[in-house]
């Protein structure tokens, strides 16, 4: 008798293909003006390998954001070439998608469900939060409670010092 | 195939068992029938999509709704009061700790003599001192992290972990509690921490994805028993996954000769024979087995000449009070994922008789959720108002309901979305319920002021079944309940039921705890009964 059945269920997909360099620099770059655009503090540069390996996983996850991530740098880039950079972030960040269920949603929709929603979600995980005036989030690993060394999110007690 | 223990279901409850069996018995021939998949945790791609999105892997494998206009659903609610059973529970490889929150509370001495103090339902057929002993084990178990000074309930040693500290969005009910003279503490919750004692599973991180946790550091039965099968040399341990069992088969009728599964991936019936077989297959899938298992010799189902299987099913009114915070100078924010305050105030002799209560600080007290406000596309200027500015300002609760003969769970004669029997659920609140939640609505108004706070509204009241409880109930006899005091079906020498099903009765606290130290106590029972019946 098995241990396990045969049809784990996982979607995980060894064979996903990984970002093209271009397409990584147009998605990093679209990453970094998250914190101009909210006027967050944290230097970006410490989370470039672990944003890498994010859009990867993504994509091993579900091979269609490989198409979200080219298609996002293609249109943004496009729109960069036309607006400049500040106009074309703010435009991104600033919306948010309205669509229904009868009507498509447009690409712009789709960037900023799949790609700017996501990155801003994980800019947030990986440090950004703490702009905000906490010492931890869901998402971040704010580290074990171990006693006698600091607690990893605020507490009353020091609050209290 | 003949197997010494065949344990249906792969929750706390069989894992708990199974291991305490082979510490004693490493050559002992377990085999557990799981109807559920494997689904795979401590996975780094499915915890980012959970985190980006607040998809759950397991959540196909929960319940569908119950049948609506519009949609076909699965299941069927008759009574007057719905107890949902979608989200209640997964049908999984390690069972609900998939899913559960890991709130690791003991009942209270009084709580095992409720008909004694009360009159309503019945009283456990031991003592809490008897159970203290297993609590410990169980904490140890479950990896509890908890105040070892807190007096609530009597304890013979410490938690295996210190407590997590209050977050600071507790301080506004902290201050409530002091300011009313409310007893109040740290909520014990099953989250590993660090210790001298080793152990192959991480310490929490704090990461507040707890219902998908990237560590293992949250208990998952499926991680344990995986442990069992790679780390030991366990020859006669045995899973199969995507066994639907059907019924009990009997040897005579005293004696249970084993039981029949479906193979969920051939689709054959599948026949085993056992020494001995104990039913760990949560509240309503335990009871319904029994009662679905019809030989001549039980033609009411298994058990059931006296008809107490599946009656009495009784579950917790989780209830969200929600007011508002005039301004937020401290910015307080979710941090963690997991309540570290709680008060157990209510949960005393003094309110047995009403239903006891007790209340907890959520993770989300005042629900700032900064990635929604910016993929809104709100302004940095405006975030910051509404952090600052009035918030909302949650208190939870639940509280305890008593058993009753005419609320009960059957079979249904159709197979859901998992190709299980569906299930009828009877539930019909206590007519005294409503007065019951408005005089809590009273106290909780008394704490909102206290916090500085307004409660605005009558609370919101789930009674999903998370922890449905007493469909097999422990008795002296067959005419009140289902089980003896070793968890064995009366009448029948070699069946147990090991789950929240046998609790006469579940206090205002999660079930968790308690049902592992009563997994513990039943494997002590088989192995000084020795290794086969």
């Amino acid at each position: 008798m098995q241990m396990y059945q045969s049809t784990v269920r996982h979607p995980l997909s060894p064979e996903a293909p990984s970002v093209t360099d271009p397409v990584d620099e147009a998605m990093w770059n679209l990453f970094v003006a998250i914190g101009p655009y909210w006027k967050l503090t944290d230097d970006p540069e410490p989370y470039r390998l672990r944003f890498r390996t994010f859009m990867e996983d993504r994509i091993n996850f579900n091979p269609i954001y490989r198409d979200y991530y080219e298609f996002a740098a293609k249109e943004i880039n496009k729109l960069i070439a036309q607006y400049g950079k500040e106009k074309t972030y703010t435009s991104i960040f600033s919306g948010q998608y309205t669509g229904t269920p009868s009507e498509p949603p447009s690409w712009l929709d789709l960037i900023r469900l799949y790609v700017s929603g996501e990155f801003i979600g994980m800019r947030l995980a990986f440090g950004g939060f703490r702009n905000f005036g906490a010492l931890n989030y869901c998402g971040y690993f704010g580290g074990a409670n171990i006693q006698g060394e600091p607690v990893p999110y605020r507490t009353i007690e020091e609050a209290q010092k | 195939m003949k197997v010494g223990t065949l344990i249906v279901g792969s929750g706390v409850a069989a894992t708990a068992i199974v291991q305490r069996l082979l510490e004693k018995n490493p050559q002992a021939s377990i085999l557990l029938l799981e109807a559920g998949d494997r689904i795979k945790t401590m996975d780094f791609g499915v915890w980012q999509n959970y985190l980006l999105t607040g998809s759950l892997p397991y959540t196909p494998y929960d319940d569908l709704n119950y049948p609506q206009r519009d949609a076909p659903g699965e299941n069927a609610s008759v009574g007057g009061t719905e107890l949902p059973l979608r989200g209640g529970r997964v049908f999984v490889y390690g069972g609900s700790t998939m899913h559960w929150g890991g709130w690791s509370f003991r009942l209270k001495p009084e709580d095992f003599q409720l008909k004694t103090n009360t009159g309503q339902a019945l009283d456990w057929l031991f003592g809490y001192e008897t159970l203290e002993p297993y609590y410990c084990q169980a904490e140890d178990y479950l990896a509890v992290s908890g105040d070892s000074a807190d007096k609530t309930v009597p304890r013979s040693r410490p938690y295996p972990f210190h407590e997590f500290p209050f977050t600071l969005e507790d301080k506004p009910i902290v201050t409530a509690m002091e300011k009313l003279g409310y007893a109040y503490g740290h909520l014990p919750i099953a989250r590993r921490g660090i210790s001298s004692v080793p152990s192959r599973h991480a310490p929490c991180q704090t990461t507040g994805t707890c219902k998908y946790c990237p560590f293992g550091a949250r208990y998952v039965a499926s991680n344990y028993m995986d442990d069992l099968r790679a780390w030991n040399d366990y020859p006669n341990l045995d899973i199969k996954l995507g066994a639907i069992v059907k019924s009990l088969r009997m040897d005579g009728k005293t004696r249970v000769a084993g039981l029949t599964y479906v193979d969920k991936t051939t689709g054959e019936a599948v026949l085993v024979d056992a020494d001995r077989i104990i039913v760990a297959a949560g509240t309503i899938e335990s009871a319904k087995l029994l009662l679905r298992s019809k030989p001549d010799e039980w033609p009411k189902g298994v058990g059931n000449d006296s008809d107490m299987v599946g009656r009495h099913i009784i579950t917790h009114p989780y209830f969200v009070f929600t007011g508002a915070l005039p301004t937020n100078p401290l910015k307080l924010q979710p941090e963690m994922n997991f309540p570290t305050f709680v008060t157990r105030h209510f949960d005393s002799p003094e309110e047995q008789a009403k239903g006891k209560f007790m209340l907890i600080a959520p993770p989300d007290t005042v629900p700032i959720a900064l990635a929604g406000q910016m993929q809104g596309g709100q302004t940095r200027a405006a975030i910051d108002a509404s952090i600052v500015g009035s918030n909302l300002l949650q208190v939870h609760g639940m509280i305890e309901v008593f058993g009753r003969f005419n609320n009960r769970v059957t079979n249904l004669p159709r197979l859901n979305h998992l190709g299980m029997e569906e299930t009828s659920v009877d539930y019909t609140k206590d007519s005294g319920f409503d007065d019951r939640m408005a005089e809590i609505q009273k106290h909780v108004t008394d704490i909102y002021e206290a916090m500085g706070g307004t409660l605005s509204s009558k609370p919101s009241i789930s009674w999903r079944v998370d922890h449905a409880a007493s469909t097999c109930r422990m008795s002296k006899d067959e005419t009140e309940g289902v089980v003896d005091a070793d968890l064995r079906v009366h009448g029948v020498d070699n069946l147990y039921v090991c789950s929240n099903a046998v609790f006469p009765s579940i206090g205002s606290i999660n079930p968790t705890v308690t049902l592992t130290a009563l997994s513990l106590k039943l494997a002590d029972h088989l192995n000084d009964a020795g290794a086969q019946e």
